[in-house]
C-alpha cells in the first residue's frame, strides 16, 4: 500500500487498486472546503486521471465529526467582486466535474454532517453510502445565506433525485436524514451504524465486481416519476413553485434563483451550468445575501466564549454538571428538558406535590416528544427520564452547579426563592432567573454571593427559541458570566450578553412596537390590517398575533414594568388592561385581538376601543416623509424597534450593533434579509431614519423621539455596519 | 481668467419632447438660434470664426453637427466647427471653450451654443439584431438568405430606446432618476419638499411667462406643416401640489422622484456670440454681459446630482469669491430632488469636511435668488442646450433686475458639475 500525505488529505492505494482518499482538514472541528482544500484536492484528482493502477475511488472523512460542513463562509463572504466570485465558483464547478468524469468508478462514503459543497462533491460521485445514524445530515443549505448552491448541486441533484425532491431541498435548505436519502435516492445505501465498515467494505467489492447495486430510480413514487419524466409535468411543476415563492422573493431573490437554476438543468449541460453560476454571482451582491451572511457570523460570534468573558479557566475549574429549576411551570419544564436532553442531569422543584405530579407529566411529555421527533430508541428515552427528578424536597438542591429560577414574576417572591436557594445550595453553584423584566440586582441582594447571581433569560417555548439573553448584574463576575456561557452553548442555543436593564433587550426593543399595534387598534385601526402590513415587511407574525400567542395578560405585565423606562405607555396598559378584564387573554382563551377555534385563527373579536374618535392624525401625510419603502403603518409600527434598539446600544444595554441585530432576529424573527434593526437602519440610511423620526415625533408625540445617537451619526454619516465586509464588526 | 463678453444670446422655445417641435430636427433648431444670434449681435456671418455647439444624442446623420448647421446657417466654408458633448453640460462646455479660443488669441468670434431634438433619438436594434441583418445582408444565394432570415427571432424586433439608453450611467448601472433617488435619500429629502420645489418652479416660470421676460430670448420655430411655436410649452399652469401628490415614483416603486418633480424630456437650441471684452465695439449692441470664472469638477456618479456642489467649491476657491457675492444664482434643475441635496450639501459642514475637504460649509443657498425664472423642471432640459439657456436667462435675469454678479451651475451625468461666473453692467 502506498500512501501520499498532503495538509488536509490523506490518499493510499490498496493492492485491490482501491484508492481512499480521507479529508481532514488541520485545526478545524468540521471539515470544510476553503481555497487550499481545494487546491489539493484538484491536484489529487490530478493524479487519479493518469493512474493506471487506481481501479475505484473512495471519498471519505478521517473527521468523526463528520464528513463536510460545506464550503468556507467567510471566503465567500469576503468576495468583492462579481469577478472573484465568478473565479470561485468556476473552480469548484470544474473541479466537481473532473470528479464527475474520472475513468473509475467513484464511492462518497458519507458519515455525519455532508452540507453544501460536501453534497456537490458527493453528487459528483457515481455511488453515495451513508452511516445510518442522527449525526447524518445531508443538505443543500446555502438558501439560508441567500445564496444557492454553485457547484453543481443544482444541476447534479435533480437528476438523482427528481424535480420535486431537488426543489424542495434547495428551497428550503433542510437536512435529510440518511433514511429519508435512501429513500428519496440521493444515496445508493443507508447502512447501521453497528455493521459500518464491513458494510462500506462489501460494497466496494460488489461495485469493483461489476454488480449492480444502485436502484436509486424505482424509489419515487410512479406519479411523480411520469410527471417528471415530460418536459411539460416539469414546467407544471415549476411553476407552481414559482407561484408558491411569489410572495417571498422580493425579500430572498435565491428562492427566485434557484427555480432558474433548477430549470436549466433540464437544458444544454453547459447552459445550466452557466445559469447556476451566473444566479449565484447576481445573488451574492444582493442585500438579502450581505445580511444573511452578517448573522451567519454573528452567530458565529455570540457563540464564542471570549466574546463575552475574559475568563477561560472556571469553565474547567468549576464544570456545570447538574442543574436545578425551581418551578416546573411551561418555563421551569421547558429548561429542564433541554438541559436534559443536553446532557445534564436535573432536578425540578416544585412547592407541593400536587404541582410536582403536574410539573412531571409536563418534562415527561416533552421528552416524549422529544425521543420521537429524534426517534431514539425506548431505552435511550428511559435513560433520559432517569436523570431527572421532580420533587418538592430541598436536598435535591444540595448538589447542583446551577439553579434556574423560573417561578412567578414577582419581585417578593423572586427574593425568597433566592434567599432560600443561596442558603441551601453549594457556594459554588450559579443562581440565576429566568425573569424577562425584574431586576436581577435586587434578587442579587437577597443572597450572599453577588458575583454568582445572573439572569438566563430563556424564551418562550424553550425548546424552539435559539436566543438566551444572560443577563450581567453590577456584580455579577466575568467566572460566573463564562460558565453561564459555556452552558448556554452546550443546549445548543446562542447567548447574548444583557445589562441588568427593564426588559433587558429584546423585550424592551419589542414592546414599543408591540404598545405602537396595541395603540393603533385603540384609535380604531383593523387588526388584522396592521398584522398584515407588518409581514409585508417581513416579520414572521404581526404584532397582534404575537400578543395572543404570548398572552395578553402577559404583555400587560411586562407594559407595567417597564414603564419607567418607556414613554406614553399609559394608554396601552389601559388598553391591555380592558381586554384582559374582558377575559380577552390571547390564544389561551380562545380570544384576544382574535378569535380562535381549535387553535386556529377563526375571526377578528369586536374589541372594545379606550380611544375612540381619535384618527389616526398621520394618515395622508405620507408625502412628507422621506421615502424609505414603508408604508405610514409600517413606519408608525416598526420605527419605534429602530428607535429603541438604537438606544439600548446609546446605553450600553448590549454594546456590539451585531448583537443587538442577531438577538432581534433570534429572539423575535426580526426580518432576517433585513439582517435586524440597526442593519435597516443602515439600508435605509440613518439620515433617512432620523428626518422621519422627527416628523413622527410632530405627529404622534414624544416616544417617536430620535435617539441622541442617531442624531449624531446622521449628522456625521456614520453608520453601524461596513457593509463590504460582513465579517467584520464594528 | 481673462472676461469674455457675451454679445447677444438666443434661444428656441423649449418644447416637450414627441410634441410640437418633434418634427424638427436638431440641425433646424440649431440653425434658428445661430441666425438669430447673429442678427441680434448685429454682425454677419463672415464675422464668424469658429462655431462650437454642444449636442448629446449626436444625430446619425449630422455627425458633426456643428459643421452641419454653421454651413446652413450660411457661415463662410472656411470658418471651422466642432461639436463637443461633456453630457448634460454640453451647452456650457461649447462656451467654455469658446472663451478659451479667444483668451488665447485662436479667434475672435465664436459662435457657441447646443442643440438637442430628444424626440429624435433613434430607437435602436439589439446588437443580436444587427448580427441578424447583418447575416441577410450577407447571404448571396437564396437559400443563404432564407436562412439567415429564419435566425430572426421575435426579440430581435424589440426595440431600444436611445433616449433610455443615454439617461442611464453605464459605469454605476444607475439611470438619472435613480441618481436622484440616491440622494434624496442621503439627504432624507421629502417627496413633499420635492412638490413644493417642482411646484416653485412652475410658478416662477409662468410669472417670468406672463411678463414676457421668457419671450425676451426667443426665437420662433416654425412648425412643419404650418404655425409656429413660441412660448416654452412644457409648463403646467394651475399646477397644484395635491396634484403632484397623485403622481406615482417612476424610477424606484417605493421612491419619491416623479415625473412631476423631475424635468422633461425636452427639445431646444441656443446660441450665444463670444468676443473678447476689449473688441466689442465691432458690435451694433451693448454686450449681454460677461463669463469671469469657471470650473469643472468630477465626483461619484452615483451621486451625480451632487455636480454643482463640487464645482461651485471649486470655482469659489479659485476665484476668492464667496456664495454671498452672487446675486442671481442658476442650479439647472435636473430633479428636485438634486438641487434640494445641492442646497444642503452646500450648507453641511460635515459635507465640507468629509467631501471637499475644507473646514466651512460653503453657505447657505438663498431660495430668493436661486433660479429666479424658473428652471428645468417648468421649463425643460435639452441636454445639449441647457447650459447655454443657463448663461442667456441669468444674464438678462442679472441685467433685469438691475444686479451684478451671477452664478450658473449644472449636474453633469456620469458624475460632473460645471460652474460659471458672470458679470453684467446694468
Amino acid at each position: 500500500m502506498q500512501t501520499n500525505t498532503y495538509e488536509s488529505f490523506t490518499v493510499s492505494t490498496d493492492v485491490r487498486g482501491v484508492t481512499t482518499v480521507a479529508i481532514d482538514v488541520p485545526n478545524r472541528p468540521l471539515n470544510i472546503l476553503n481555497f487550499e482544500v481545494m487546491r489539493e484536492l484538484e491536484s489529487i484528482v490530478r493524479d487519479l486521471e493518469n493512474d493506471p493502477h487506481c481501479r475505484l475511488v473512495v471519498f471519505r472523512s478521517n473527521k468523526e465529526s463528520g464528513f463536510l460542513a460545506g464550503a468556507d463562509v467567510s471566503a465567500i463572504a469576503n468576495i468583492e467582486t462579481p469577478a472573484q466570485a465568478t473565479v470561485l465558483i468556476d473552480r469548484g464547478q470544474q473541479l466537481f466535474d473532473r470528479i464527475d468524469w474520472l475513468p473509475m468508478p467513484t464511492i462518497a462514503v458519507i458519515h455525519g454532517p455532508c452540507l453544501g459543497g460536501g453534497l456537490e462533491w458527493s453528487l459528483a460521485c457515481n455511488y453515495r453510502i451513508v452511516r445510518d445514524n442522527s449525526s447524518t445530515k445531508i443538505g443543500l443549505p446555502e438558501i439560508k445565506l441567500g445564496v444557492i448552491p454553485g457547484w453543481g448541486g443544482t444541476q447534479r441533484l435533480p437528476k438523482l433525485v427528481g424535480l420535486t425532491n431537488a426543489l424542495s431541498m434547495i428551497l428550503q435548505g433542510t437536512h435529510a436524514s440518511a433514511r429519508d436519502a435512501a429513500k428519496m435516492g440521493l444515496v445508493d445505501r443507508a447502512i447501521d451504524p453497528e455493521h459500518w465498515d464491513d458494510e462500506v467494505d462489501r460494497f466496494i467489492m460488489q461495485v469493483l465486481a461489476g454488480e449492480k447495486v444502485s436502484q436509486r430510480s424505482r424509489r419515487r413514487p410512479i406519479m411523480m416519476r411520469l410527471l417528471e419524466s415530460n418536459a411539460l409535468g416539469r414546467s407544471l411543476i415549476l411553476s407552481q413553485t414559482e407561484k408558491k415563492i411569489r410572495n417571498k422573493v422580493e425579500h430572498y431573490p435565491a428562492l427566485g434563483a434557484a427555480v432558474n437554476a433548477v430549470r436549466a438543468s433540464y437544458g444544454l449541460r453547459p447552459e445550466g451550468f452557466m445559469t447556476e453560476r451566473n444566479e449565484f454571482v447576481d445573488l451574492l451582491a444582493t442585500p438579502t445575501c450581505r445580511n444573511l451572511l452578517q448573522l451567519f457570523f454573528a452567530r458565529e460570534k455570540a457563540r464564542n466564549l471570549r466574546t463575552w468573558s475574559e475568563d477561560k479557566d472556571s469553565i474547567h475549574e468549576a464544570p456545570i454538571r447538574k442543574v436545578g429549576v425551581i418551578g416546573a411551570g411551561a418555563m421551569g419544564a421547558g429548561i429542564g428538558q433541554l438541559a436534559l436532553t443536553s446532557g445534564y442531569d436535573v432536578v425540578l422543584k416544585e412547592v407541593n406535590e400536587e404541582a410536582a405530579k403536574a410539573g412531571r407529566e409536563r418534562i415527561a411529555s416533552l421528552v416524549n416528544k422529544y425521543a420521537k421527533y429524534k426517534r431514539l430508541p425506548d431505552h435511550e428515552q428511559n435513560e433520559l427520564m432517569d436523570r431527572v427528578v421532580v420533587t418538592t424536597s430541598d436536598d435535591a438542591l444540595k448538589t447542583v452547579d446551577l439553579v434556574i429560577e423560573a417561578v412567578v414574576e414577582r419581585a417578593e417572591v423572586k427574593d425568597a426563592v433566592f434567599q432560600s436557594m443561596d442558603r441551601l445550595t453549594p457556594s459554588h453553584t450559579i443562581l440565576a432567573s429566568n425573569t424577562s423584566s425584574l431586576s436581577v440586582e435586587r434578587m442579587a441582594k437577597s443572597t450572599e454571593r453577588e458575583d454568582k447571581v445572573a439572569g438566563l433569560h430563556f424564551f418562550n417555548p424553550v425548546h424552539k427559541m435559539e436566543l438566551v439573553e444572560v443577563v450581567r448584574a453590577p456584580h455579577t463576575s466575568d467566572a460566573t458570566i463564562a460558565r453561564l456561557i459555556q452552558f448556554v452553548r452546550a443546549t445548543g442555543k446562542t447567548p447574548i450578553v444583557t445589562a441588568d436593564a427593564p426588559g433587558f433587550l429584546v423585550n424592551r426593543v419589542l414592546f414599543p412596537y408591540l404598545g405602537e399595534a396595541v395603540l393603533m387598534v385603540a384609535e380604531g385601526h383593523d387588526v388584522a390590517m396592521l398584522d398584515k402590513q407588518v409581514k409585508r415587511f417581513g416579520m414572521p407574525m404581526g404584532p397582534l398575533e404575537l400578543l395572543d400567542q404570548v398572552g395578553i395578560d402577559v404583555a400587560l405585565h411586562v407594559a407595567r414594568s417597564l414603564d419607567e423606562v418607556l414613554k406614553d405607555t399609559e394608554p396601552v396598559v389601559d388598553q391591555l388592561a380592558l381586554m384582559v378584564d374582558r377575559g380577552c387573554l390571547g390564544k389561551k382563551s380562545s380570544k384576544g385581538f382574535y378569535l380562535y377555534k381549535n387553535d386556529r385563527r377563526d375571526g377578528v373579536v369586536e374589541i372594545p376601543h379606550t380611544m375612540t374618535g381619535a384618527p389616526d392624525a398621520g394618515m395622508g401625510r405620507d408625502h412628507e416623509f422621506v421615502s424609505d419603502g414603508l408604508t405610514m403603518v409600517q413606519r408608525r409600527l416598526i420605527y419605534p424597534m429602530l428607535a429603541e434598539a438604537v438606544r439600548c446600544k446609546q446605553e450600553h444595554i448590549v454594546d456590539k450593533a451585531w448583537a443587538i441585530d442577531l438577538a432581534m432576529v433570534l429572539g423575535t424573527g426580526f426580518a432576517p434579509h433585513r439582517g435586524g434593526p440597526l442593519h435597516t437602519i443602515d439600508s435605509m440610511g440613518e439620515q433617512v431614519v432620523n428626518a422621519n423620526l422627527r416628523m413622527l415625533a410632530s405627529i404622534y408625540g414624544e416616544r417617536f423621539s430620535s435617539p441622541e445617537l442617531l442624531s449624531e451619526m446622521a449628522e456625521d454619516r456614520r453608520m453601524f455596519f461596513d457593509e463590504k465586509r460582513p465579517e467584520v464588526f464594528v | 481668467m481673462k472676461p469674455i463678453a457675451v454679445i447677444s444670446g438666443v434661444r428656441t422655445p423649449f418644447a416637450k419632447a414627441f410634441g410640437e417641435l418633434s418634427g424638427v430636427s436638431a440641425v433646424d433648431l440649431g440653425v434658428l438660434t445661430v441666425k438669430e444670434s447673429l442678427r441680434r449681435a448685429e454682425i454677419g456671418s463672415d464675422a464668424i470664426d469658429q462655431v462650437i455647439l454642444g449636442n448629446v444624442a449626436g444625430p446619425a446623420d449630422s455627425a458633426n453637427i456643428a459643421r452641419v448647421i454653421a454651413l446652413k446657417s450660411g457661415v463662410p466654408q472656411d470658418r471651422i466647427a466642432h461639436t463637443v458633448n461633456r453630457n448634460c453640460a454640453s451647452g456650457m462646455e461649447s462656451i467654455l471653450e469658446g472663451c478659451g479660443l479667444i483668451a488665447s488669441g485662436h479667434a475672435r468670434t465664436i459662435i457657441a451654443g447646443g442643440t438637442e431634438s430628444m424626440s429624435q433619438i433613434p430607437m435602436l436594434y439589439s446588437r443580436d439584431a444587427a448580427a441578424a441583418w447583418m447575416r441577410v445582408a450577407r447571404a448571396k444565394t437564396i437559400p443563404q438568405k432564407l436562412k439567415a432570415f429564419s435566425s430572426f427571432r421575435p426579440k430581435h424586433f424589440k426595440p431600444v430606446a436611445g433616449v433610455e439608453l443615454g439617461l442611464t450611467d453605464p459605469v454605476s448601472g444607475l439611470n438619472m432618476g435613480e441618481t436622484a433617488e440616491v440622494l434624496a435619500k442621503e439627504f432624507a429629502i421629502t417627496r413633499l419638499d420635492q412638490d413644493k420645489f417642482a411646484l416653485d418652479s412652475h410658478m416662477k416660470a409662468e410669472a417670468a411667462q406672463e411678463r414676457c421676460f421668457l419671450s425676451g430670448e426667443i426665437v420662433s420655430v416654425p412648425i412643419p406643416g404650418g404655425g409656429s411655436l413660441d412660448k416654452d410649452n412644457c409648463l403646467r399652469k394651475g399646477q397644484t401640489t395635491e396634484q403632484l401628490a397623485k403622481l406615482r415614483p417612476i424610477f424606484d416603486r417605493t421612491g419619491s422622484v416623479t415625473a412631476g418633480n423631475s424635468c422633461p424630456l425636452t427639445d431646444g437650441a441656443a446660441a450665444v456670440v463670444l468676443a473678447a471684452l476689449d473688441d466689442c465695439d465691432r458690435f451694433g449692441v451693448a454686450p449681454l454681459g460677461w463669463i469671469t470664472a469657471s470650473a469643472i469638477a468630477g465626483c461619484d456618479p452615483r451621486r451625480m446630482g451632487l455636480g454643482p456642489v463640487y464645482a461651485i467649491a471649486k470655482l469659489l476657491r479659485q476665484s476668492g469669491m464667496s456664495l454671498d457675492d452672487f446675486d442671481l444664482i442658476e442650479i439647472n434643475e435636473a430633479f428636485a430632488a438634486q438641487v434640494i441635496a445641492c442646497e444642503r450639501a452646500l450648507k453641511s459642514k460635515s459635507f465640507a469636511e468629509s467631501e471637499l475637504g475644507i473646514q466651512n460649509a460653503i453657505g447657505e443657498l438663498d431660495r430668493a435668488k436661486l433660479n429666479v425664472h424658473g428652471g428645468a423642471i417648468a421649463l425643460g432640459h435639452p441636454v445639449g442646450t441647457t447650459g447655454t439657456r443657463l448663461i442667456v436667462t441669468l444674464m438678462r435675469g442679472l441685467k433685469a433686475a438691475g444686479k451684478k454678479r451671477g452664478l450658473a451651475s449644472l449636474c453633469v451625468g456620469g458624475g460632473q458639475g460645471v460652474a460659471i461666473a458672470v458679470e453684467v453692467t446694468s
